[in-house]
């Protein structure tokens, strides 16, 4: 039977490496928009290559979050760096997911304007960094070292927030995925 | 020349990289098989063996369900400041289900006041023999071989080493032995600033005095009151700063005296009390405004504008580089259809109705 730090190892590996080629391919598209590397057929893979890096790095990441929480020391999520870390997680997740969903909804015509191409470009930049960000993080509460600690970032602070407007958050957030969701649909509907 | 650029950028960022089979910094400690998962060093197949000797000794008799310390001693080998030396407790080399509690054993207490096979351990220029200890008991009567592994590196090179057997057979325990109740589980953390009550159940105990000191600091002596049915107490004052006290108790009865192992009990900061809902329920509400956020973005903005120059020459793909747009069919335009989707669509329209 494998334990769960083992598991998390194995999961948190193919998440970093999935967000971090998705990163390289969403830094070309990105620079793209803003008309430079203006060659074809390298934004064709990395257009290609970032969705689906991405895809299965979105993948990989519940068994990650899941299997930390399992491995790391007491119950659930009991020190502040963990709890930023659950937060960081998710806010990539959450990009990664709309990057995926716009993606598919629209399809190559994502990248048909400027402003279209910037908002996916960046919206995959941030959940690769985000992504990474977190993964950072791992070093600093296993080895109490990370990469970042250049910045002298602050982890034993968290930004909680009272319950009811996370609520009153979530709701909102709901309405405009479904509101966002149906829009790009009737939109598309239009054209057949 | 671009593919030129991309190369040369990734190339020099592989050289800022080191290349190393360790992790200088350690793991932490935690219940870890021999190879630790491939965690404590990056890769086994590096491994070189330890210049280390390594031996293990038991305090005293073992006894069915009764704890007992075991003491490892590493030796022989100079270690820096700044080097992390990993030890495992294990119960078997082969590389898994090696640990105390696969072969009946329960950790009580290690060398840091938590509850693992693996601890790590500071390097000291000023010394070259290091001690580690834990505190198990045992469920059965079977012989267990334990082994002490160990894990360090130097610069690049991860280490490893393990030690010979060290076979421990627990006894029967006799009639009236003052002793420890089978199910007392020390307690082994607490919070700073924190007086702690300490409660000890026993068997066949008639008086106990306990020994508590600082790690490697000056022993002090209280008694132990009896406070219910074979329950004994004692006060430890509260700590200022983390700290690991270590603590025995001489168990006296109608049997002949018995002192227990050194347990330790860590003071560490207060663990965060937090409503893990909220914590999951904002993290969920963080993910979903994020997505939010960027679907509505591209539902106002994935439709290119006439006005909008920089449109053009974005498309990748060639499926919609042309921005001429395509004479309107008979009757105008469909029904539903604005004059910037006929320009950027109207081509697909047109191969539909044909």
């Amino acid at each position: 039977m494998i334990s769960a730090a083992t598991f998390h190892v194995i999961t948190t590996e193919l998440v970093v490496g999935s967000f971090a080629m998705a990163g390289v391919c969403f830094l070309i598209k990105a620079l793209q928009a803003f008309d430079f590397l203006g060659s074809q057929q390298l934004s064709q893979v990395a257009d290609n290559a970032g969705h689906f890096a991405i895809g299965f790095g979105l993948l990989a990441t519940p068994f990650a979050i899941m299997s930390g929480i399992s491995s790391s020391p007491g119950t659930g999520v009991s020190s502040p760096l963990l709890v930023n870390k659950m937060f960081l997680s998710m806010a990539a997740a959450g990009l990664a997911l709309s990057v995926l969903y716009a993606r598919y909804a629209v399809g190559k015509r994502v990248w048909a304007n400027k402003k279209s191409s910037i908002t996916q470009s960046f919206a995959g930049l941030g959940a690769s960094g985000l992504m990474l960000f977190t993964a950072s993080l791992g070093g600093k509460f296993s080895r109490n070292e990370s990469l970042l600690d250049v910045f002298n970032l602050s982890f034993e602070t968290i930004l909680l927030i009272p319950f009811w407007i996370t609520i009153v958050v979530l709701i909102v957030a709901l309405a405009a995925i479904v509101l966002a969701v149906l829009g790009l649909r009737n939109d598309l509907t239009i054209q057949h | 020349m671009n593919s030129v650029r991309i190369i040369s950028v990734m190339v020099i960022l592989l050289a800022f990289t080191s290349i190393g089979g360790a992790n200088p910094g350690g793991v932490g400690d935690g219940n870890f098989d021999m190879q630790c998962g491939g965690a404590c060093h990056g890769d086994a197949s590096q491994n070189q063996t330890s210049p280390a000797a390594l031996e293990l000794s038991l305090d005293s008799t073992a006894y069915l369900n009764l704890p007992v310390s075991i003491t490892a001693k590493v030796s022989g080998i100079q270690f820096t400041s700044s080097d992390k030396v990993g030890l495992f407790l294990i119960t078997d080399t082969t590389g898994h289900s090696d640990l105390p509690e696969d072969a009946g054993w329960t950790v009580i207490s290690d060398q840091h006041g938590g509850n693992n096979n693996y601890v790590e351990i500071s390097g000291s220029s000023l010394t070259s023999e290091y001690t580690a200890s834990w505190t198990l008991k045992s469920d059965n009567l079977q012989p267990t071989e334990f082994y002490l592994s160990i894990h360090h590196g130097d610069e690049n090179t991860p280490f490893f080493g393990i030690s010979s057997a060290l076979t421990i057979t627990p006894q029967e325990v006799p009639d009236n032995l003052p002793r420890l109740a089978t199910d007392y589980s020390p307690i082994i953390s607490r919070d700073l600033g924190e007086n702690t009550t300490m409660l000890i159940s026993t068997i066949d105990v008639q008086q106990m005095t306990v020994e508590w000191r600082l790690v490697e600091g000056e022993s002090v002596f209280v008694n132990a009151s009896l406070v219910g049915e074979q329950e004994w107490s004692y006060e430890l004052p509260a700590a200022l700063q983390t700290s690991v006290i270590e603590w025995r108790a001489v168990l006296q009865g109608e049997g002949p005296d018995q002192t227990t192992p050194w347990f330790r009990i860590a003071a560490q900061e207060p663990v965060l009390q937090i409503d893990q809902v909220q914590i999951y329920l904002q993290s969920i509400a963080l993910g979903c405004f994020l997505m939010g956020l960027i679907l509505t973005l591209h539902n106002k903005f994935y439709l290119p504008t006439i006005n909008d120059e920089s449109s053009i020459g974005l498309v990748s793909d060639g499926e919609i580089n042309s921005a001429e747009m395509l004479p309107l069919p008979e009757g105008g335009l469909p029904e539903g259809w604005t004059l910037e989707q006929w320009k950027w669509y109207g081509h697909e329209y047109l191969e539909d109705i044909k």
